[in-house]
């Protein structure tokens, strides 16, 4: 038995499927040698043919018998709305390139006003920034703070009591600070507190 | 005149959709010509109403112009005749559950119904046999009557038909069985046939 006629659950499923020449040939060939030899089953499938046939004639002749209305009417309005809906198309076709230009620039002008906001704000409190020395150099004690200037044109000197430019120590003060550790850091200062903070960092 | 003279193209739905696409009215025109005995009887066998398959077959259109661009023939068994019934039943569907909800909310209030009221917008000529079909007809559970109308307003297959409604094809066979048992027996025998609710459901 082939895989359509397996799925079917009944005899009157398979006999309508026949009925309805929907069955493979195959499946159909089988049906037919079905009814050969069951005669039970060719009375099923009569019955079946004379429900089928009766209730097409029924309903065949009850629409013969009721007018509907013209399909003009129904042609000529879903024509309209087809007109109406290229009318429409059209109208974006037409407007809605520019229209689309002209929200692209909304975010375009948008992005270009926060990148000119931030340089703007970066550009105010980088001198700030620079101002202000990270905790960890802050938390040393006697620190010296030095604006920009100094620390472009001073040496810098860091020990665990001390971070300044060493211009601003005598020689006594500055034994006294290589004394606690072998090699301090020297560095020439840039321009921000990193240098101080790196040479803390390398003393610690 | 020379055969090779002859025009022999078919403009078959799927070419007209393809018209209709680009906004071609007439094309649209030709397709409603095409469908519009069968759809139109179809729904009013479903409704029972003219004047409500009129407007559901409007309904139908509108989405079908709607959704024409995702129309994809290769997916949709049966093609757009079958795509088209399957919007009209859903719309009838959407109208039937509406009704049901209505129906429930007059429940008690009053005893008119559908059967009693009316219908100034039927056109039908009823004479006995038309109403006794008619009446068998409209007696059926909704889910047989649908398999019924779809076979024979459509002609779909029963796979696609089954396809349409979301149903195993043995239980689209089921309906199309029952609902033919039941129109010979309504219309042998003048009393009419009892529903139970299971089988308003099948």
């Amino acid at each position: 038995m082939s895989s359509l006629l397996q799925n079917l659950s009944s005899n009157e499923t398979v006999l309508l499927m026949y009925l309805a020449n929907e069955l493979p040939a195959d499946d159909r060939a089988e049906v037919e040698a079905m009814l050969n030899s069951d005669p039970q089953f060719g009375l099923q499938l009569a019955q079946l043919r004379q429900d089928f046939d009766a209730v097409n004639v029924s309903i065949a002749l009850d629409d013969a018998r009721s007018p509907i209305p013209s399909s003009f009417a129904a042609a000529r309005a879903f024509g309209d709305h087809v007109r109406k809906a290229r009318a429409t198309q059209r109208t974006i076709d037409e407007t809605g390139p520019a229209r689309r230009s002209r929200w692209m620039l909304y975010p375009t002008a948008a992005a270009a006003m926060l990148t000119v906001g931030m340089l703007l704000w970066w550009g105010t409190t980088r001198d700030e920034w620079s101002a202000m020395p990270p905790p960890e150099i802050a938390a040393i004690p006697d620190l010296h703070l030095i604006d920009d200037t100094e620390v472009a044109t001073t040496s810098l000197i860091a020990t665990p009591v001390y971070a300044g430019p060493m211009d601003k120590l005598n020689d006594d003060q500055l034994l006294a600070m290589f004394e606690p550790v072998m090699q301090p850091a020297v560095i020439d200062a840039q321009y921000d507190y990193t240098a101080l903070s790196y040479i803390n960092e390398t003393l610690q | 005149m020379k055969a090779s003279s002859i025009s022999t193209h078919v403009e078959t739905d799927e070419f007209l959709l393809g018209l209709i696409r680009q906004g071609d009215a007439t094309a649209g025109e030709k397709l409603v010509l095409r469908y519009h005995e069968p759809l139109l009887r179809y729904l009013m066998r479903v409704t029972g109403k003219l004047h409500l398959a009129e407007e559901l077959q409007q309904q139908t259109w509108v989405s079908v112009l709607q959704h024409v661009d995702k129309f994809n023939p290769a997916s949709t068994g049966g093609g757009f005749k079958a795509w088209l019934f399957r919007i009209a039943t859903n719309k009838a569907n959407d109208l039937w559950r509406s009704k049901g909800r209505e129906r429930t909310a007059m429940k008690g209030l009053t005893h008119i119904t559908d059967d009693q009221t009316s219908d100034a917008g039927t056109q039908f000529q009823a004479t006995q046999d038309d109403v006794r079909v008619r009446d068998a007809i409209a007696r059926l559970p909704e889910p047989q009557r649908q398999v019924l109308m779809l076979r024979y307003y459509s002609g779909l297959k029963f796979v696609e038909i089954a396809d349409m409604l979301g149903c195993p094809l043995n239980t689209a066979l089921g309906r199309m069985h029952k609902a033919l048992s039941k129109l010979r027996n309504m219309l042998t025998d003048p009393q009419p046939a009892t529903v139970t609710a299971d089988e308003v459901t099948q």
